[in-house]
C-alpha cells in the first residue's frame, strides 16, 4: 500500500511543474485543482495504510474546503472592471 | 399539525442511526434539532413532494436515472483512455475546434446536469452558456472532418433526451 | 474458504488501483506536454476523474459493505458534481475576459 502512496505523492510533483513554469493563470488554476484532488486520494489511502478509519473524515472535511477554495481563488483573479459577479 | 410530527419522527430516526447510540443526551440533542427542523421545512418539504405523487412514473424516474449514471460512468472511462493515448504519444497532435451548438431544454436545472455531462464526455468541454438564445459554446478535441461534428452533435442530442426524461 | 476470498478481493483491489495510478500519471503527463490551455483543461478534468473514481471503487472492495464504504460513496459522488463546476468557472473565465493563452498552436490559427 505504501508504494501506491508514493506513486501518487511523485504524480503530484510532477504537477507542480505546471504551477511554477505555467505562462498564465488558469494553468496555474488547473495545475492547483488536479494536486488538491490526488492529496485527497492520498489522505484517503493512509487511512487504510495506518488502519486507523477516522482518517477518513479528514479526507471529506478537505474535499468540501478544497472545492470552495479554487471557487473563490477563481473569482479573485479576475480581471476586474469589466462587470463580474465579484465586483 | 399532521405534517410536522411525521417530520420530527422521520428526523428523529435518522438522527438516531448516524448517532449509532441511543442516550440521554444524545435524545436530547436530536429532539432539540429535529424540532427546529420541523418547523422551519413542513410547509415546503411537502409542497415539493406533492407534484409527483404518481407512484409509476417515480419507479420510472429511477430507471432512468440509473441508465444516466451508468452511461455517465461509461464515457468517462472511454475519455479518459482516449484522453491518455495522446498524453504517452511522441507528437501529440490534438486537431481542435471550437464548435456552438442549440440546446431546447428550459429548465435551469437541466441545463445545469447537462453542462456536467457535457464536461465529462467524449472529448468536449462547455466553454460558455448564452441565456438569451440559448447556444453552447463548447471545445472539441479529436476532430478531423466535417462528418465527425455531425456524429459528436447526434451523441449530445442522445444525452439531452435522456435528461429531458428525468427533470420534466 | 474466507482467506481465499479475501485475497481475490484484494487481488481485484489492487488491479483498480494500478489503473488509477495509470490514469494520474497520464494527467501528469498531459499537463506538461499538451501545448494549450483548453487541451490542458481536457487533461485536467477526465483523466483526474477517472483516476479518482478507480481508487475509491478499489478502497470500496477492499472494505466491504459497512459504513465507512457509505463515506466514501459520499465523497466521490460530491467530486463527481463539483469538479466540472471548478473546469467550468475556469474554462468560462479564460473565455469572457479574454486571457490570451501565450502559447499558440497551429491548429488555433487556422480555426
Amino acid at each position: 500500500m505504501l508504494y501506491f502512496i508514493l506513486a501518487i505523492v511523485l504524480c503530484a510533483i510532477l504537477t507542480f511543474y505546471r504551477v511554477i513554469k505555467g505562462p498564465s493563470l488558469p494553468d496555474r488554476l488547473v495545475a492547483m485543482n488536479s494536486i488538491g484532488v490526488m492529496f485527497l486520494l492520498v489522505l484517503v489511502l493512509l487511512s487504510y495504510y495506518f488502519e486507523r478509519k477516522i482518517f477518513v473524515d479528514v479526507a471529506l472535511v478537505y474535499g468540501v474546503s478544497f472545492f470552495i477554495n479554487v471557487l473563490i481563488m477563481a473569482k479573485y483573479l479576475k480581471k476586474p472592471g469589466k462587470g463580474g459577479v465579484g465586483d | 399539525m399532521k405534517k410536522k410530527l411525521l417530520i420530527f419522527i422521520l428526523t428523529l430516526a435518522l438522527w438516531f442511526v448516524l448517532a449509532g447510540k441511543v442516550n440521554i443526551h444524545v435524545f436530547l440533542l436530536g429532539a432539540i434539532i429535529c424540532s427546529i427542523i420541523s418547523l422551519m421545512l413542513a410547509d415546503n418539504v411537502f409542497s415539493f413532494v406533492q407534484k409527483k405523487h404518481e407512484l409509476k412514473g417515480f419507479f420510472k424516474k429511477i430507471y432512468y436515472i440509473f441508465l444516466l449514471i451508468s452511461s455517465f460512468i461509461y464515457d468517462v472511462f472511454i475519455s479518459a483512455i482516449r484522453v491518455s493515448r495522446h498524453a504517452f504519444e511522441m507528437k501529440p497532435s490534438l486537431s481542435s475546434r471550437t464548435v456552438r451548438i442549440k440546446t431546447s431544454l428550459e429548465n435551469l436545472n437541466s441545463n445545469a446536469a447537462l453542462v456536467n455531462f457535457i464536461t465529462f464526455t467524449q472529448g468536449s468541454i462547455a466553454m460558455d452558456f448564452d441565456h438569451l438564445n440559448r447556444y453552447y459554446f463548447i471545445h472539441w478535441i479529436d476532430v478531423h472532418g466535417e462528418d465527425e461534428v455531425e456524429v459528436k452533435k447526434a451523441l449530445i442530442s442522445k444525452h439531452e433526451h435522456l435528461i429531458a426524461k428525468i427533470f420534466d | 474458504m474466507i482467506d481465499f476470498n479475501l485475497s481475490v478481493r484484494q487481488l481485484f483491489a489492487f488491479v483498480f488501483f494500478i489503473a488509477g495510478i495509470y490514469f494520474l500519471l497520464s494527467t501528469a503527463v498531459g499537463l506538461i506536454r499538451f501545448p494549450n490551455l483548453y487541451t490542458r483543461l481536457h487533461a485536467g478534468s477526465k483523466c483526474l476523474m477517472a483516476g479518482g473514481i478507480s481508487v475509491f471503487m478499489g478502497c470500496i472492495l477492499l472494505e466491504g459493505i459497512s459504513f465507512v464504504s457509505l463515506k466514501l460513496i459520499v465523497i466521490m459522488v460530491f467530486l463527481f458534481i463539483t469538479n466540472p463546476i471548478a473546469i467550468h468557472v475556469i474554462a468560462s473565465f479564460d473565455n469572457n475576459y479574454n486571457l490570451i493563452p501565450k502559447t499558440y498552436t497551429k491548429e488555433d490559427l487556422d480555426k
